[in-house]
């Protein structure tokens, strides 16, 4: 069986310019490409969802920005 | 640049299973040529984004079921899959103050497409050829 290499991470921010800049800015400095994007504003909040390495958030700090690797 | 070719629904409603099979089922109904439909939740709110063309008919009768309902223009790119170019595109938005209301990728390659709706479309599209990118309003299936 193949083993499963990335994970789907999920963070909600606030609405409003920067937010996602922000992220991105982690995954450049880790070196990190994703494989999928996703963003979606509810009212104050957005939804940012992405697709990385399923290391990620551990060896590059994305925990710290609240992302959590999901199934969903 | 092409005219917008589809319109971006955006259908926001309190989660709830009836409410989202209703809409379903209204969208089967109307035989709506959806090339993309997504679902988000954040806390107990429920947002349902979906391309189409634009049918003002179609916008009365979800409006009926008792949701929120916006449209947005949205228009697509193609950039490389590096980290850099994502971040250059985010920071570039985001020095300029511009707002993203939604976003989605899809890599094909070496390539990504992003299909990207802001609350500045002029500004965003201006910058985003300066960054040497080629935005359009078509959007393709």
């Amino acid at each position: 069986m193949q083993r499963t290499t990335e994970a789907r991470y999920n963070i909600v921010v606030k609405n409003r310019p920067g937010e996602l800049a922000k992220l991105t800015k982690l995954l450049s400095d880790a070196g990190m490409n994703v494989s999928g994007l996703r963003i979606a504003n509810l009212g104050d909040k957005s939804s940012i969802q992405f697709v990385a390495p399923k290391d990620t958030g551990r060896k590059h700090g994305l925990r710290r920005t609240g992302a959590k690797p999901s199934l969903g | 640049m092409h005219p917008p070719s589809k319109t971006q629904y955006n259908v926001e409603f309190p989660t709830d299973a009836d409410l989202h099979g209703r809409l379903t089922r209204l969208l089967a109904k109307r035989k709506v040529d959806m090339p993309s439909v997504v679902t988000t939740h954040v806390g107990d709110r429920t947002l349902v984004q979906f391309l189409a063309p634009k049918n003002d008919a179609l916008r009365e009768d979800i409006k009926k079921l008792g949701v929120a309902v916006r449209e947005e223009l949205i228009f697509q790119f193609e950039m490389p899959n590096h980290h850099w170019e994502l971040h250059k595109l985010a920071k570039t938005l985001a020095t300029e103050g511009i707002n993203i209301l939604s976003l989605y990728s899809q890599v094909q390659g070496e390539q990504m497409r992003i299909v990207l709706a802001v609350d500045q479309p002029a500004n965003a599209m201006a910058l985003i050829e300066k960054l040497g990118f080629d935005p359009d309003y078509a959007i393709y299936d």
